[in-house]
């Protein structure tokens, strides 16, 4: 018997909600936190329940431009609570270990827990499987058509043969009901001799580095070789040297313009992830990827506020000079097609006459700059008429 | 998709300026013509409609070749080029004449058929004649002429002025007849209207809309312009820009610690949750652009805009036009290249804010009124340092709509494509 529509969409429907429930209860905080330590509540600790400690330990890797945290832990807070950094050897959250484990327990038994990539690759096989079936169809339609015409060629061919559509196929429901499936097979567990250790690391970019440890303060780093404590001014100061080795800081430094635009948008309550994937510098999310779809995807666009510093910079910053039609016409046409809207980031770089060096030596200085987004649209004459 | 099913809203009514929807990015106005629709064969009796987009026929099988498809073929071949191949006509009654003046860069109109006459040219008396008469300006003389509907003459020093212009009788009328290449040759170039503001005219005009120029014809107060008026600089707004300059440079006096000056403070101590949307709003140390003074764009800029346009069904007056539902730049997209931020903001400076208005109906959650003393106060403070409400709802079609809007027409040699430039105001709605 053919299972009932409706309840199957109903059943469709309250599990994405409780999916959502769950990332809910898992990502629901937008960011790490740490309750400050003194001595007067060291003594009313007892007290006072409440005490959160997100500390997470990174370390500086200068030439990959990114801060590495190690601890499994720490990395699952860093990605839950605010989806900062990316793991090394996975899409974005860190599920190498988790893929691993699986794989291992699959060999010893057979069973499934499954993570992003393999859900992405099961939703995959689904498509291609529809996709066999209603080009089927399509010849089993065209032959009937071609019958139909030999006998009668003066009349439109008769076709009885359905030719599925995304709509009709359900392939949501498909993929519900394997991942339902899965959940019934119970799973060997690994002893421990069996259980791979962790070989990925979360990477941080370092204005998402500095961003966490600035804002809230839970992330330490340390030098990647003497394993030495590096401040917060030395990490400022660092990642602009890092960006520009040889020269002297500038207002105009790559590090500089990406933070500001970082800073603004995550200031905002964005989650900030690269961009680059998509011929942009970052992508907007509400809340979180696990969440939604990204809604905005931002070219930062920098202009000087002085020309003449332009003429003397060193960095020859992307999408300084006059665009092209062409390129804007790239831009847009790449985010249209994955339901992107395009964001003009404009970052006035303030002259650098009016910029002590001592300022860049603190994060003040972005206060310094100014943000203007210009939002794209495409305008669509025959569908703008009413 | 995502944000309406979270916490569903009043459905925005569709207005002028809301955000259209991107589903495919292919238009309609991209698809292959269904010529079988369109032909002479067609035209008989059959309700004379667009043709709909057609559906796109089955790859060829592998097994051979098909004698149905090579039929549905060859009858479609068939209907486009006799499509193609019929003589293009227009009834007698159906076509206007118009005097092409060389001296003014206008034509003035002998003979007006049809409502296309309603939303185009301007009425004048000049010295010569003792009536008022409908003048065209180049564009609305090419696109008429261009599709069939009218016939031009040229004015030639060679006639009396003031000979009794019968239009009836063809022959009687002043001057020599224009080809449509001659049109084209006579028309472009003058009066500031270039073959890209052309294009864009024409092809707006093909949809139906009402297309006019957005700066006033020199010498010509007849031609009547609509002029946005601009937001007036709310009082309020000022002090509180003047304010915020105050506070920012008395910090720079008491030179705040910013290595810690997001570092949680005692209150946190007494605050089981954390209140993430004050929080963020700390972090907002990049102040929001605020132009001192409007500075107009200069009249010679490429990016000053050239044409308003109206909706077709939208009511309009040819004395006092309405407020235009788009304002339109036309670039040449290989000698112009994208307007950088500085002339965006002359130009917004010189636009009205969208007419896209937010809906105001934002469902208040209901509080539980606290019930301590204590409660009650810090509930009472939190409300003070929540003075910018969250984004909710249909923020995202307000962040795509923007403060102002500007649609520039890129034209690269006749392929015309329109991007809508909105102002951001991502400031207004934070998503924490």
């Amino acid at each position: 018997m053919q299972p009932n529509k409706a309840t199957e969409s109903s059943l469709v429907q309250k599990g994405q909600r409780q999916a959502r429930l769950e990332n809910e209860r898992i990502y629901g905080q937008p960011l790490p936190r740490r309750t400050p330590k003194n001595w007067l509540f060291e003594l009313l600790g007892s007290w006072y329940p409440q005490d959160t400690d997100d500390t997470v330990i990174g370390v500086l890797d200068a030439p990959s431009r990114s801060v590495w945290v190690f601890d499994q832990e720490q990395q699952m807070t860093l990605w839950r609570k605010g989806f900062f950094g990316k793991g090394n050897l996975s899409r974005s959250e860190p599920t190498w270990l988790k893929r691993e484990i699986n794989r291992l327990q699959v060999e010893k038994k057979g069973g499934k827990e499954l993570t992003a990539e393999e859900l992405t690759a099961k939703r995959r096989m689904i498509r291609k499987q529809f996709k066999q079936q209603r080009a089927e169809a399509v010849a089993a339609a065209e032959a009937e058509a071609e019958v139909s015409f030999a006998s009668n060629p003066n009349s439109a061919p008769v076709i009885t043969t359905v030719i599925p559509s995304t709509q009709t196929a359900g392939l949501n429901q498909q993929l519900q009901a394997i991942l339902s499936a899965g959940d019934v097979e119970a799973l060997p567990d690994l002893t421990i001799e069996e259980t791979p250790d962790n070989m990925e690391h979360l990477q941080l970019s370092l204005a998402e580095a500095f961003f966490v440890a600035w804002t809230t303060g839970c992330l330490i780093i340390r030098e990647h070789d003497s394993g030495e404590l590096i401040t917060l001014p030395d990490l400022w100061l660092r990642c602009q040297k890092i960006h520009s080795p040889t020269w002297p800081n500038r207002i105009d430094n790559p590090f500089l313009i990406q933070y500001v635009a970082y800073h603004h948008f995550r200031s905002l309550g964005w989650v900030v992830k690269s961009g680059i994937k998509f011929c942009v510098d970052y992508l907007l999310y509400k809340k979180g990827p696990v969440f939604h779809h990204a809604e905005f995807a931002v070219v930062v666009v920098p202009s000087y506020e002085d020309p003449e510093d332009l003429q003397t910079s060193p960095y020859n910053l992307p999408n300084v000079g006059p665009m092209s039609w062409q390129w804007f016409s790239t831009l847009n046409r790449a985010n249209s097609q994955v339901m992107k809207t395009l964001v003009l980031a404009h970052i006035t770089i303030p002259a650098s006459k009016s910029i002590s060096s001592s300022l860049l030596e603190t994060p003040k200085v972005i206060s310094k700059f100014n943000v203007r987004e210009i939002v794209i649209r495409r305008f669509v004459a025959a569908r703008m008429r009413d | 998709m995502d944000a309406a099913s979270e916490s569903p809203q009043a459905i925005i009514k569709s207005d002028v300026n809301a955000p259209e929807e991107d589903k495919s990015d292919s238009g309609d106005d991209e698809q292959m013509l269904d010529w079988s629709k369109i032909g002479p064969k067609a035209s008989k009796g059959v309700q004379k409609a667009l043709p709909k987009r057609g559906e796109k026929a089955f790859e060829p099988i592998a097994v051979g070749p098909s004698a149905y498809q090579k039929f549905t073929l060859d009858r479609a071949r068939e209907a486009m080029s006799e499509a193609l191949s019929t003589p293009r006509e227009i009834q007698t009654k159906r076509l206007s004449q118009a005097i092409w003046m060389p001296q003014y860069s206008l034509a003035r109109v002998t003979d007006a058929r049809g409502t296309v006459f309603d939303t185009v040219g301007f009425t004048i008396k000049r010295n010569d004649h003792k009536h008022k008469r409908l003048e065209l300006l180049p564009e609305e003389v090419l696109y008429m002429v261009e599709r069939g509907s009218m016939l031009c003459w040229r004015e030639s020093s060679n006639v009396l002025p003031n000979i009794k212009e019968d239009v009836n009788d063809p022959v009687q009328l002043v001057g020599d007849p224009m080809s449509a290449q001659q049109c084209f040759a006579e028309m472009l170039g003058v009066g500031g209207i270039t073959l890209e503001h052309y294009q864009v005219y024409a092809y707006l005009k093909r949809f139906g809309y009402t297309v006019r120029r957005a700066q006033s014809l020199p010498g010509y107060h007849e031609y009547a312009v609509y002029r946005h008026a601009l937001p007036a600089v709310s009082f309020l707004s000022t002090i509180r820009a003047r304010l915020t300059r105050l506070w920012n440079s008395m910090n720079s006096i008491f030179q705040i610690n910013w290595w810690s000056r997001f570092h949680p403070g005692i209150a946190s101590y007494f605050q089981r949750t954390v209140h993430y949307p004050s929080l963020f709003k700390s972090f907002r140390v990049i102040p929001s652009f605020t132009p001192s003074r409007v500075v107009p764009l200069e009249p010679s800029s490429n990016y000053n805009v050239f044409f308003h346009v109206w909706k077709p069904d939208s009511p309009w007056n040819r004395l006092t036009p309405p407020r235009p539902d788009f304002d339109i730049v036309v670039i040449n997209a290989r000698t112009t290249p994208v307007p950088t931020i500085d002339e965006l903001t002359m130009l917004f400076g010189t636009l009205p804010n969208s007419s896209y208005q937010p809906t105001q109906k934002v469902p208040v959650k209901k509080l539980q009124t606290p019930s301590g003393l204590l409660a009650r106060y810090l509930a009472w403070i939190r409300g003070l340092l929540q003075s910018q409400s969250t984004a909710k709802g249909n923020a995202f079609a307000h962040l795509k709509a923007g403060k102002k809007s500007v649609i520039f027409a890129v034209v690269d040699a006749g392929t015309t494509s329109l991007y809508r430039f909105n102002e951001g105001c991502f400031d207004e709605w934070p998503m924490i």
